[in-house]
């Protein structure tokens, strides 16, 4: 039984790494691809806000005023790309803009320093141009009227400083500062509820890569089946000097082994992308680790959520292996699988959102009775230690999939496996050749 | 022993009656081959002999194991070819033959004593390096009579060995076979529509149609016992009378 268990497995792996489709598709395109598409996106960012950082500014000056000239001032030492124009109206200093390719143009009229010394807003007008719709293109564009905002809160100190004597400018802007604590665990963290939100929502690439790497699986599960069927192996198969059970737990082998290979694959993959990404982005994220403020896996933790996972994945395999029993070939295999996915990413995508308990009961039953609930819960709940939805999951889990193994099997044992021929829409036909 | 007894075999097929009671018996190192037309009903009893199905009534026994309650032991002592039979696509020749060594093979010699076999009588020399998805139908035939015989079953059950190949290709399957049976003393149940290929390998044959066996001898006897000249004018005639 071992040994030809042994046989099946290796037969398995060798014949589906050898398959175009299942080593491109699953072990090097995740490979490849995530690090060339961060590697892009992350050059591409790169070159937007340096685009944006070095943006020329046409200037014109109608006011010719003192506070005019603080404002070109600032600017010029903000930005070492400003230019200076000497028009005679609005008109030809838009033309001139657009002949110098500046990206935007502010243009300061004429009572601007007569406003800001009577005590009335000063008006300044930003122009921006905008030449491609790429974020680049905006980005660089709007650096005018971001500019024009900065000086303005300067302004207002200064104005403050100067004209109002018995409060300080900081009390002005800010009357009133809320200090926003979080409680977790009973633990008070000084830390805002809207950051380790954000924080938190990183690990909602979890439930999703879970949820493609399952799916990846049950199609190669599924497909180990009808490719049988489709190249006439089977009968040849069922009639070697071993167990269905032996033939059943070597096909369901060789797909976890290729399934965790492909997942590896994955990983590796969406690291490096997510890497790139997040060098790109770098300085602007919060520095704030789920760890630090007491949200992590513990080692034990760690382990639970490995068994809950691969109690999951068996499942889904075995489902996805006895549905194709009754496929007749590789598409209709596939098609049957398919309809396996919606209830599968049901979970994924309400509990990303919603706790579990606090659903009505009509939506949580069905959801309960999907093993892949248990998945989404306790990768949840193991992060603030709580076990129990494990427990129960992994309970819940085995026997589904026992029950499932015990159909899969019995499938295996009948001669159903060689005369149900399932054609996914197309005419339903049981003619067993005599 | 005998090889195989058949008794009184049924096979229903969603009301349709693929078998009707039919009861033979192959001899142990004889060629057996059960003739008919299409849809007589071979491959079913074959497939029964496989333990792949199961027979609505009646029974078949394997060297005396049931091929219901004792399925198990008797794939350990059958090997059976297809009609339709495939090979994985991904893999080469030679590693094909040793996926299926390692179920039959007990330790590391007999294991190569099986390859080597296998490689012999497929007669492909370095093409099985090659993956068998690059194979020709011929090719591919001839790996799977190499796969069915190198492992030295009691009993070889093939169904249809030469459909569809070419004179050559049939030519060197006929052969093997022949030479198998009689040097290795491997007992050959096998099923064709070709008349004439069956009168040329088999000791002793069935005619059957839909599903009922019309008679069995060896081709001499039903040449003599209808009065004609070949097993196809012998088939035509017992038909008719039935």
């Amino acid at each position: 039984m071992l040994k030809g268990l042994r046989n099946i497995i290796k037969k398995e792996i060798k014949d589906l790494l050898r398959d175009p489709k299942i080593l491109f598709g699953m072990i090097l395109m995740p490979i490849i691809i995530f690090p060339v598409m961060g590697l892009m996106m992350g050059f591409s960012m790169k070159t937007a806000v340096e685009t944006a950082k070095s943006a020329r500014i046409a200037i014109w000056d109608s006011d010719g005023g003192a506070e005019a000239k603080n404002l070109i001032e600032y600017l010029r030492n903000i930005n070492p790309n400003i230019v200076i124009l000497n028009s005679s109206s609005l008109n030809e200093s838009i033309n001139v803009s657009l002949e110098l390719g500046v990206s935007s143009l502010i243009v300061i009229p004429e009572g601007f320093t007569e406003n800001i010394s009577a005590g009335l807003p000063g008006v300044v007008k930003s122009y921006t141009i905008i030449r491609s719709l790429a974020f680049s293109g905006i980005m660089s564009g709007a650096s005018g009227e971001r500019l024009i905002e900065a000086y303005s809160r300067i302004l207002t100190v200064r104005i403050i400083s100067t004209r109002i004597y018995d409060v300080t400018p900081d009390f002005v802007l800010n009357p009133i500062r809320a200090s926003s604590m979080t409680i977790i665990k009973g633990r008070v963290i000084p830390i805002s509820p809207s950051i380790i939100a954000s924080v938190a929502s990183q690990t909602i690439t979890t439930p999703i890569m879970l949820t493609i790497m399952i799916i990846f699986a049950m199609q190669i599960a599924a497909t180990s089946i009808a490719i049988e069927k489709e190249e006439k192996t089977l009968e040849t198969l069922l009639s070697l000097p071993v167990s269905r059970f032996g033939i059943l737990a070597g096909k369901l082998g060789g797909t976890i082994i290729i399934a965790v290979l492909g997942a590896a694959a994955f990983m590796v993959g969406y690291l490096v992308y997510a890497n790139q990404i997040f060098v790109s982005y770098g300085e602007d994220m919060p520095q704030v680790s789920l760890e630090s403020i007491g949200i992590g896996l513990t080692p034990q933790a760690f382990i639970v959520l490995g068994v809950v996972i691969f109690m999951a994945l068996l499942s889904s395999l075995a489902l996805s292996l006895s549905i194709s029993v009754f496929a007749e070939d590789v598409r209709s295999a596939q098609t049957l699988v398919g309809y396996l996915y919606l209830p599968l990413m049901i979970p994924a995508f309400m509990l990303m959102m919603v706790d579990l308990n606090s659903l009505p009961l009509p939506i949580a039953i069905p959801l309960y009775l999907i093993p892949y609930t248990y998945v989404i819960q306790a990768s949840k709940d193991l992060l603030l230690g709580e076990y129990t939805s494990s427990i129960i999951g992994i309970a819940y889990i085995s026997l589904f999939t026992l029950a499932v193994l015990y159909f899969a099997a019995r499938m295996f044992a009948t001669e159903k496996i060689l005369t149900a021929r399932l054609r996914i829409f197309r005419r339903k036909t049981i003619t067993p050749k005599t | 022993m005998d090889a195989v007894v058949v008794e009184e075999l049924t096979k229903v097929y969603d009301g349709v009656k693929a078998l009707d009671k039919i009861s033979f018996t192959v001899r142990e190192g004889e060629i057996f081959g059960l003739i008919g037309p299409n849809g007589a009903g071979k491959t079913t009893t074959l497939r029964i002999l496989a333990t792949l199905i199961k027979p609505t009534s009646g029974r078949a026994l394997v060297f005396g194991h049931d091929v219901m309650s004792e399925a198990s032991i008797v794939r350990e002592i059958i090997s059976y070819l297809p009609e339709e039979a495939g090979a994985y696509r991904n893999l080469s020749g030679i590693e094909y033959l040793e996926f299926i060594a390692r179920f039959y093979a007990e330790d590391g010699e007999a294991f190569r004593r099986i390859v080597e076999e296998g490689v012999k009588i497929s007669g492909l020399g370095e093409r099985l390096r090659d993956k068998v998805k690059t194979y020709s139908k011929g090719m591919k035939r001839r790996l799977q009579v190499a796969r069915t015989l190198m492992v030295k079953p009691r009993l070889a059950i093939l169904d249809e060995p030469t459909a569809g190949l070419d004179v050559v290709h049939a030519f060197y399957v006929r052969e093997i076979i022949k030479e198998y049976a009689s040097t290795h003393g491997v007992t050959v149940l096998l099923s064709s529509h070709n008349m004439l290929e069956v009168e040329y390998l088999c000791n002793r044959v069935a005619m059957i149609d839909k599903g009922r066996i019309l008679c069995i001898g060896t081709p001499k006897e039903i040449l003599e016992s209808t009065s004609t000249h070949n097993l196809e004018e012998a088939f035509m005639k017992v038909v008719s009378n039935a």
